[in-house]
């Protein structure tokens, strides 16, 4: 039903940088309302998130941020659990083109890890349990964010990494993503133009 | 017990109409009633009574009188619940009550004999399920394993390749006598690698292990030793297209032959690198074995004597974890007990395993969920 093409690698790329790019994100696709994306004020649970992405990417994270010990414990945690984290490539920029029923639109993706040719790994932090944990990615959706990064980064598997924070535990999967082409031919339908 | 339908509404007809073992029941129970009736009324009018003789000080030249209106006040106040429980009637419903609640208590009991009866069949299927998932995890780690190591195979594989161009480029460039490369030579040099060439490092057969043997078949089977030979062909003909040109310029042919091979032997390597960090990514799937009951949860409880140095720790924890802050729902702060502070206390162990309190033992208690 999806098609991409146009797949193109960017590198490692500075946020900053990467929210200026052309190409529709699958945040501002998860989040938009009538095409447009309210501001929300990063919360405390947000900020620690980004923390432990930006010391395991090595991004520079804000030592001065009142949260930078936990999120350092965290990160510490993941990284003796899965050491072999430091061999995928960090903070990796993708881009594609996807196509449905006459219909293209640009996408982008910054993706937490990459392994070239072989996987994505999307990180996040939360305060599920592990029993929890499937549960809670249902409900957050993140299938539909593997799904994107796996196909711009055009690797055969997406697997996902969640810290549980309650458990202290990491909940750790290969996902499927069933279900999230129809999501995403849904925003093509959208916000994708005719192809000419 | 069956009953006929009344055909009134009036209590004594009802009792009437009813077969001799609920009459006499219901006769009984109304005697009752009329007896706790007739002591309520008894005891309400003593009450007001007394009441009445006692209305509130007011003369403060009266205060003798006032002590012995007190005196009798009091006496009668502490005497008054006697008047009501020492009746038969109050007695007789007390016992109905005791009976009433040791009928209810029979399942509570129960229950407790159920758990206990079904406690060491959990930890039996505890013990099995935990073996199942060491099974499972060894035999993820055998397949990661194998992985890895039929990933070096195939680096093998493809580093052979290389080589063997090279060294045959190498070689004819170093003959003076070889100035071009014709068919025949060509098919002479294809002809030395064949599917024979890139034979599996081992015979997946000799596995004792059914499930291990499985493991490496399926792992394994994903060599195709048809697609090194073409490999070897593709890499030979490149190599060689352009050899009347390599000839002629030897020096710098032989350095790009080695700078070529070099990049290539380290590309195999990153590949290598890369699927045995794919097959270390596969193997850290959160995979838990199924189990098809609820399995038993595990609580501490604390473990220590029944002594005053106890008692002092755990006082200490309980401030230390600031438990009169955290506990909850507490009707009051004056009434916690010395258990409750220890429940409190295995609670926080509970939630963080990690959690460690300076003079406290725990001890890890199976329970029922």
């Amino acid at each position: 039903m999806l098609t991409f093409t146009n797949h193109r690698h960017h590198g490692t790329t500075p946020f900053a940088e990467y929210a200026k790019s052309p190409g529709y994100s699958h945040s501002f696709l998860k989040y938009q309302q009538h095409g447009v994306v309210l501001f929300i004020e990063p919360t405390d649970k947000m900020r620690l998130g980004s923390l432990v992405d930006a010391i395991l990417c090595n991004t520079g994270a804000d030592i001065t941020d009142p949260q930078y010990q936990i999120a350092k414990f965290i990160a510490a945690y993941i990284d003796r659990h899965f050491p072999w984290l430091r061999q995928c490539k960090a903070q990796q920029h993708y881009t594609a083109t996807v196509s449905c029923n006459g219909l293209e639109m640009p996408i982008k993706t910054l993706i937490d890890f990459v392994l070239p040719g072989i996987a994505t790994v999307e990180m996040k932090v939360s305060d599920c349990t592990k029993k929890q944990a499937e549960t809670m990615v249902q409900f957050m959706g993140y299938d539909n964010q593997c799904f994107i990064e796996r196909s711009c980064a055009n690797v055969p598997d997406a697997y996902l990494l969640v810290y549980c924070r309650k458990t202290k535990d990491i909940y750790f999967t290969k996902r499927e993503c069933s279900g999230a082409d129809m999501w995403l031919a849904d925003k093509i339908m959208m916000f994708g133009r005719a192809v000419v | 017990m069956s009953q006929q339908l009344a055909t009134t509404t009036d209590p004594i007809q009802v009792i009437a109409s009813l077969p001799a073992p609920e009459r006499n029941r219901a006769i009984g129970w109304a005697n009752i009633g009329a007896k706790l009736w007739e002591n309520e009324v008894t005891i309400a009018n003593k009450v007001k009574t007394t009441i009445d003789a006692a209305p509130l000080p007011t003369d403060i030249t009266q205060l003798a009188e006032y002590d012995k209106i007190r005196a009798a006040l009091s006496k009668t106040a502490n005497g008054i619940a006697d008047e009501r429980t020492s009746t038969d009637a109050w007695q007789k419903l007390e016992a109905y009550k005791k009976r009433r609640t040791a009928t209810e208590g029979e399942l509570k009991t129960h229950l407790a004999e159920y758990d206990a009866a079904l406690l060491p069949l959990k930890q039996k299927q505890a013990a099995i399920d935990k073996a199942a998932q060491e099974k499972a995890d060894a035999l993820r780690r055998f397949r990661t394993s194998a992985t890895i190591q039929y990933n070096e195979f195939v680096a093998t594989c493809n580093n052979m390749v290389a080589n063997k161009v090279a060294e045959l480029f190498e070689r004819a460039i170093k003959n003076p006598e070889t100035k071009s490369i014709d068919g025949p030579t060509m098919d002479k040099m294809k002809a030395l690698y064949n599917v024979a060439s890139f034979p599996l490092p081992f015979d997946a057969a000799t596995e004792p292990d059914e499930e291990k043997r499985a493991i490496l078949i399926d792992v394994f089977s994903a060599h195709t030793p048809e697609q090194y030979v073409n490999a070897y062909h593709t890499a030979l003909e490149l190599k060689f297209i352009d050899f009347a040109n390599a000839n002629a310029h030897s020096v710098e042919a032989l350095a790009q032959n080695s700078y070529e091979t070099e990049q290539t032997v380290q590309q195999v390597q990153e590949q290598e690198t890369m699927s045995n960090v794919g097959a270390m990514m596969a193997a850290s799937v959160s995979s838990e074995v199924e189990v098809y009951h609820k399995p038993l949860k595990e609580v501490y409880e604390i473990d220590m004597p029944d002594n005053a140095a106890t008692m002092v720790a755990i006082d200490s924890a309980f401030i230390a974890l600031d438990g009169y802050n955290k506990m909850g729902r507490v009707k009051s702060l004056w009434n916690i007990s010395m258990q409750q502070k220890a429940a409190f206390i295995a609670k926080c162990k509970c939630d963080d395993n990690a959690l460690k309190v300076t003079g406290m033992v725990f001890k890890m208690v199976p329970k029922i969920a």
